[in-house]
């Protein structure tokens, strides 16, 4: 087996641990709340009786042990691929795919280690990961159908490694963080801010602060990025700004978030709307992310698959 | 308003009614004051950012002017026409409205505009007030603010009074507070203050937003850009006119690397630069690595491979009437087949070069070795779905001594005819060019380049000569009518983009600062304590970006406070000496 085909297999495993670790999560808030039992009657017969359905005790630790597991033979795979092709698996759709995935899940998994730490009501936080952790799960699902996992050389605008690497690894990590801010922005609006709609998930106030936080950490690596890609389009083309789709949607998804930093501190965006705006900022970093590679034309489209 | 119709009406010292113009000054100081607030309000901020993502999605979801025709009307009028099948009757109001070309539409440029005069008027509003609360900051509080401060907390203390607030003190000293001490009787204050400074880290991320915007306008203003296609060997000035900055550049070699796919793994050119007739830079540009001179920027932009150099000499003179290297970026169809006699034996394997066009077939009288026949052999495209529409190639071939025995063979079939087995691999498209200037019978020639199967590049001239076509080897002249014509062989171009980006520099500097602002802003728990330490107690209040910081600050007091009391040693080092009033 060579690194290939060994990051492929690996690859394969990840997939399927993410996948017990997203219905772990998903189980969470999702556990029946009423569990029906038999029970004999003093007459002989049976009856049937209904009891509290409580989530069991060992679902929780096994959704946070499995993400963990598959961040590490996805880290794994990643190594492998970059050992086969001599370079960064940064360079077409299935690597920038799973690179996406991997890092939602490795952001996801330090959030969860972090908020153990500070977040007033652990462990309901955990619950953000029934939404976090199967995007990452969809993530790898696209890579398998859509796109060719073959090793392939790199285009020559591709041929710069570090500046590449910074850029495409400073986005995804951004969209990553992103992508938990959008978690708890969903979870929020289900929640509510107000009364406590769903006991099984964290209260409003908490996934406010988690939505927030991630994006204090997704936005700054958002601007890095970009502007790590302008820097690399003046060393590629010349220029640093250009109005490439792929550039304006990026610019687009940053004007969104700045929005909702504004937004948040005014009184009548606080909640709800600041809540719908990480929503659609996310709904804008998959745009740009997948719309803009695979269907409008670009200089980015060498990037499609 | 009052004051405006009043104004109106009062009688001038002329006896006549004042006119009305426009507003009084009462009422433009109300404008401007209105304008200054809106502008430097959240409100507005958030307004003018959703207007321009939803400017920025338009100009993701519609199609835009190819930039390289942005300033040429009959191009752009042309790619309209094509837009019309999408878009149909309102193509045009749409393209008037600027939505083909969004970033250049004047009402996306004044939002812009408008988001510069924003941030100016939002920064020169609160920069006072923040220079102000960093550089004087409250320092004393009445007694009810440690009563009634939402982060306050109260902390038991191993020594009451001044050694109390002296221990308070080191702990915040070593948590990079700059503490400012004052005793009023048996009560001592104290004023904490952490990383006041950063409240300037918000500005920094909206002065960087406006440094983008003005190196852009100085990128558009001073920058300069022009593309090349220069062949190997060859060299061409930068600028089309007279400059005073005017080079040559010279390209020595332009170099391509593909893989087995066509897919391409390099490309790179050697460049010379010359000033005022002399050698200045000599290099190699690649994609990602220009070659630099004088503030300008080589880069390489790319990459053309087939190209012909023809030279054409007078016999009689020497003299050379005609030297060029030709970029031959168009195609023609030309079919690729195999003959073999009834044996199996291989009689012609080439592509066919077309040289005449018969309705709609193109091709070309061959003669297939061995057998002394000459055969018209051309391809035609088949309609699939009407005209107009592309479909498959087929082979038309005529035995010429029988012109009503022709047969037609699709990609890929094979026939047996008259003792000859042919087969039509494919079609395939080879370079060509139609141009204007090389001596012969006809204003306008066209060449294209094939190679044989042995992979020598060959050139066809067609028109040249007597309305016929002439077949030119490398270095193998061929002489008509008194002129020499040679094609010295195949060449390569480079496609250079000179460019000259006196605003790119600003860019970085605002980038640096957008993200030194957002770290600054984002991460460094600033936060303004103040306490009060009496002889039964010490109270701790402040102010916090974020209350989880107040309470995490507070609570690492409190742990250090009760660790000195435990060891019952109140002592507690101080780093950086005494920094009391």
């Amino acid at each position: 087996m060579d690194a290939e085909e060994f990051a492929y297999a690996a690859f394969i495993v990840g997939f399927v641990v993410t996948a017990i670790s997203g219905l772990c999560y998903l189980a969470l808030p999702l556990w029946p709340r009423v569990a029906y039992r038999t029970a004999a009657t003093d007459a002989g017969a049976t009856m049937t009786v209904t009891a509290p359905g409580l989530v069991p005790g060992w679902i929780g630790p096994a959704a946070t042990a499995n993400s963990w597991l598959a961040l590490a033979v996805l880290s794994a795979s990643i190594a492998a691929r970059w050992v086969a092709g001599g370079r960064p698996p940064l360079s077409n759709m299935w690597e920038f795919t799973v690179a996406f995935g991997w890092a939602i899940l490795l952001f996801y998994t330090l959030f969860e280690l972090r908020s153990r730490l500070d977040v007033e009501d652990w462990p309901g936080a955990r619950v953000v990961g029934a939404v976090v952790v199967p995007v990452a799960l969809g993530m790898f699902a696209v890579s398998l159908i859509y796109f060719p996992s073959d090793v392939r050389p790199l285009v020559p605008a591709l041929q710069s490694s570090r500046i590449l690497g910074a850029h495409v690894t400073t986005m995804v990590l951004s969209y990553a963080a992103l992508s938990v801010s959008f978690g708890a922005a969903v979870l929020y609006l289900v929640q509510g801010s107000g009364a406590r709609r769903f006991d099984r998930l964290p209260a409003g106030d908490t996934l406010e602060v988690v939505a927030n936080r991630s994006v204090l950490i997704g936005f700054p690596l958002l601007t890095i990025g970009v502007a790590l890609g302008a820097y690399w389009a003046y060393s590629a083309w010349g220029r640093y700004w250009g109005w490439d789709p792929k550039e304006t949607s990026a610019l687009v998804t940053w004007l969104i978030y700045a929005g909702y930093l504004h937004a948040r501190n005014l009184r009548g965006w606080k909640g709800q709307g600041s809540a719908w705006l990480l929503v659609a900022g996310f709904g804008a970093v998959l745009f740009t992310y997948f719309a803009v590679n695979l269907w409008v034309s670009g200089l980015h489209s060498y990037a499609g698959v | 308003m009052a004051s405006v119709d009043t104004a109106q009406h009062q009688p001038t010292p002329t006896g006549g009614a004042k006119p009305a113009r426009g507003v009084g000054p009462a009422r433009a100081v109300e404008l401007i004051v209105w304008a200054w607030r809106m502008l430097a309000s959240a409100q507005f901020a958030i307004a003018l950012i959703g207007c321009l993502v939803v400017a920025g999605l338009l100009a993701v979801l519609l199609p835009q002017v190819p930039v390289q025709i942005r300033n040429n009307p009959a191009a752009i009028d042309a790619w309209l026409v094509l837009r019309e099948d999408s878009f149909g009757p309102f193509t045009e109001p749409l393209h008037r409205m600027g939505l083909f070309n969004v970033v250049a539409a004047w009402w996306f440029l004044s939002a812009l505009g408008l988001l510069a005069a924003a941030i100016t008027v939002y920064v020169l509003d609160r920069f006072l007030d923040v220079w102000r609360n960093v550089t004087q900051p409250r320092r004393q509080v009445p007694d009810s603010f440690f009563e009634r401060a939402a982060n306050r907390v109260a902390l038991p203390s191993a020594e009451s009074g001044e050694a109390g607030a002296r221990q308070i003190e080191a702990i915040l000293s070593k948590r990079r507070f700059r503490v400012r001490r004052v005793a009023r009787g048996d009560t001592v204050y104290l004023f904490a203050d952490r990383f006041a400074w950063a409240q300037f880290g918000n500005f920094a991320t909206h002065i960087a937003l406006v440094l983008f915007l003005v190196g852009g306008l100085v990128s558009y203003l001073g920058g300069y850009t022009n593309a090349l296609l220069i062949a190997e060997g060859t060299a061409s000035p930068i600028f089309a006119v007279s400059h005073p900055n005017q080079m040559q550049i010279e390209v020595l070699d332009a170099v391509a690397a593909f893989d087995a796919t066509g897919s391409p793994l390099d490309y790179r050119s050697e460049l010379v630069i010359y000033q005022g007739g002399e050698e200045v830079a000599r290099g190699t540009t690649t994609v990602n690595d220009p070659l630099l001179y004088g503030g300008y920027r080589f880069h390489q932009g790319g990459y053309f491979g087939e190209g012909a150099a023809l030279r054409v000499r007078d016999v009689a003179t020497g003299n050379t009437l005609y030297a060029e290297v030709l970029a031959l970026t168009g195609l023609v169809p030309a079919p690729v087949i195999v003959v073999r006699d009834a044996g199996g034996n291989v009689l012609l394997d080439a592509a066919i070069v077309p040289t005449d066009l018969i309705e709609d077939v193109r091709g070309s009288l061959i003669a297939v070795p061995g057998t002394g026949r000459e055969f018209w052999v051309g391809v035609r495209q088949d309609d699939e779905d009407g005209p107009g529409s592309a479909g498959a190639w087929s082979l038309v071939v005529f035995d010429r001594g029988q012109t009503d025995a022709g047969f037609v063979l699709t990609g890929g079939e094979t026939l047996r005819a008259d003792g000859l087995e042919w087969t039509f691999v494919e079609a395939i498209g080879l370079p060509a060019l139609v141009s204007a200037g090389l001596p012969g019978d006809s204003d306008r020639t066209q060449t294209v380049l094939s190679q044989t199967p042995d992979g020598t590049p060959f050139v066809t001239v067609l028109g040249a000569v007597d309305d016929s076509a002439m077949t030119l080897f490398p270095d193998q002249p061929v002489v008509v009518d008194g002129r020499e014509y040679v094609f010295e062989g195949r060449r390569e171009f480079a496609g250079i983009e000179v460019r000259r980006d006196p605003g790119a520099n600003l860019i970085w500097v605002a980038a640096g600062l957008l993200v030194a602002g957002l770290v600054v802003t984002f991460y460094l728990p600033r936060m303004r304590l103040w306490a009060r330490v009496r002889d039964d107690e010490a109270v701790v209040a402040g102010l916090a970006e974020r209350r989880g910081v107040f309470q995490s600050e507070a609570e690492h007091l409190r742990k250090e406070l009760e660790a000195a009391r435990m060891d019952g040693n109140p002592e507690i080092e101080m780093p950086g000496g005494d920094m009391n009033d």
